[in-house]
């Protein structure tokens, strides 16, 4: 056995190594993802992340569990591969979970989502935003950000996602923001969602030198004629779908990795497929791109889609097409990140997290940008029942015996979670698996430099 | 004596876990087994040692007193150097 990655720090440090015991019979965790490969088995531990490479040998030895101990399993039980055939796995997951939010309850907040507008340029029918009042953060209300920043971050780096409407017509208040966090020395990184339109040369430095921009999401709805028509800008002088194009490459030579996101829906599936034609001759040269793709959600816009059973599922299997589509064209290369289990599912029940509206208002999901709000810049998080009404659990039927378990926490606000198909566990498995194929590429690419 | 912290107890496996819920507790998560537990749990308000050692003794009631005590003591005396228990 090889240890490709190791364990997260601090599920190690409250796992712990097992001790083996002789009386008992072992079976392979439930909670792990194994990927037969030239030199054996990789295998991830989705609890704990940690990604081994069992031989041919160990690999023919796993297919006799569940078995009683014997020695060669010594390594697998202290690293909770192999656990006792009655152990209750749903329980340690949600046990581990329990200590990671004891072990985090500080009360720190070091993730903010800033919306320093909700105006857009654009007017996507399916916009979710579309009801949405129209309003600029103001000068003052910037400065009381970073007040509240300082307050809130315990002396601690925060990471900063730049949302909307559409961001980019804030980037006055963007800066303003960025530049008092410098005078009072509040280290952060940012991240942004955005349509890219209004970048330009100068822009694109400001990102990279003054908001510390690593990270930023694109959607592209379409080949050219599509995504003018679905983005419909306003007042627009120039071909926008070129004019993105253009940026996504000025971002990219700046580092910024860029991820591009196309949103499908019955109008444009076809299209889609021929865009990542296009995409993958664009970019051929570019790093740090990854594309990939999203329904479209359900009744929300201002001419809302909705899809019955057979559309849907007339739609996944579009959707699985053009996943192949990216991986094939290299278009996807994964993130690198391997799962393991998660304490929260995203801001929602992240005590840690909180988004802040043009307003000041505060508030848990970008969804509800003015709605379910929690509190404001000047007093806090107040109402303790809108972040308990946040944090409410669902779980589906097949939740529990699912790999993915101890990294998915289903939100019973969250809508699109209310649901879990098995072309969306399909196309998750296929995501983990390219992360773990990556990993492993880099650990062998490391080991033949270090024998140089 | 009791507790200088609170703690809470999660079971993980065939182990304990006490978690500090003190943001001053100088200590990290520690593990412990059952009869440690029990310690643990009558620690979490004013006691005697001389309680503790009872309620142990009537929960092992195959255990000598004399055994039980000896483990009070070790536990206490682990917890005392460690700067979490108030006399």
């Amino acid at each position: 056995m090889i240890v490709i990655s190791e364990a997260r720090r601090d599920i190690s440090k409250i796992w712990g190594n097992k001790e083996p015991d002789p009386e008992k019979k072992y079976c392979m965790l439930c909670y792990s993802i194994q990927l037969v490969c030239e030199d054996g088995m990789l295998v991830l531990n989705t609890i704990s992340g940690e990604l081994i490479l069992l031989d041919k040998n160990e690999t023919k030895r796993l297919k006799t569990m569940p078995a009683l101990y014997e020695p060669w399993m010594n390594e697998l039980i202290q690293k909770h591969f192999l656990v006792p055939e009655e152990m209750d796995a749903v329980q340690i997951v949600e046990n581990l979970r329990k200590i990671l939010l004891l072990l985090n309850k500080k009360g720190d907040i070091v993730n903010y989502t800033i919306l320093p507008t909700s105006a857009c340029n654009a007017r996507c029918f399916y916009c979710y935003e579309c009801g949405d009042p129209h309003i600029f953060m103001t000068k003052e209300t910037a400065s009381k950000v970073v007040s509240f920043i300082e307050a809130h971050n315990g002396g601690k780096p925060v990471r900063i996602r730049w949302f909307g409407g559409e961001p980019l017509i804030g980037a006055n208040r963007i800066t303003q923001i960025c530049k008092e966090l410098r005078e009072r020395n509040i280290k952060y990184s940012s991240r942004m969602v955005s349509n890219g339109y209004l970048f330009d040369e100068k822009m694109v430095y400001l990102a990279a030198e003054e908001w510390k921009l690593k990270h930023i999401q694109i959607t592209l709805d379409g080949t050219e004629e599509i995504y003018n028509k679905v983005k419909a800008y306003k007042s627009v002088l120039d071909n926008p779908f070129q004019r993105v194009l253009r940026n996504i490459k000025l971002l990219l030579d700046k580092d910024i990795s860029v991820d591009i996101r196309l949103n499908l829906g019955s109008h444009n599936y076809e299209d889609l497929m021929e865009l990542v034609t296009q995409l993958s001759d664009y970019f051929s040269d570019k790093q740090h791109l990854n594309v990939y793709s999203h329904l479209l959600f359900n009744d929300c816009g201002f001419e809302p889609v909705h899809f019955n059973q057979s559309e849907l599922q007339k739609l996944l299997s579009a959707q699985e097409l053009l996943e192949e589509r990216i991986y094939k064209s290299g278009l996807f290369t994964g993130s690198g990140e391997l799962l393991s289990l998660k304490r929260c599912q995203c801001m929602a029940n992240d005590d840690a997290s909180v988004l802040i509206n043009p307003q000041g208002l505060l508030g848990k999901c970008e969804h509800y940008s003015f709605e379910h709000l929690v509190g404001d810049l000047n007093r806090g998080v107040t109402d303790k029942k809108q972040v308990t009404y946040w944090k409410e659990r669902e779980t589906l039927p097949n939740c529990r015996k699912c790999s993915f378990y101890p990294s998915c926490l289903r939100l019973k606000k969250c809508d699109p979670q209310l649901y879990c198909y098995d072309l969306f566990l399909k196309a998750k498995k296929k995501k983990a698996i390219l992360n773990i194929k990556q990993v492993y590429e880099n650990y062998v690419s490391k080991c033949k430099r270090d024998r140089i | 004596m009791k507790l200088k912290y609170r703690f809470e107890i999660i079971e993980l496996e065939d182990e304990y876990k006490a978690v500090p819920i003190d943001e001053t507790c100088p200590c990290g998560i520690l593990s412990m087994n059952e009869s440690a537990v029990e310690i643990f749990k009558l620690l979490g308000s004013e006691t005697e040692i001389s309680i503790v050692i009872a309620d142990l003794t009537k929960r092992y009631p195959n255990e000598s007193e004399d055994i039980i005590r000896e483990f009070v003591e070790k536990t206490l005396d682990i917890l005392k150097k460690a700067e979490l228990i108030l006399a």
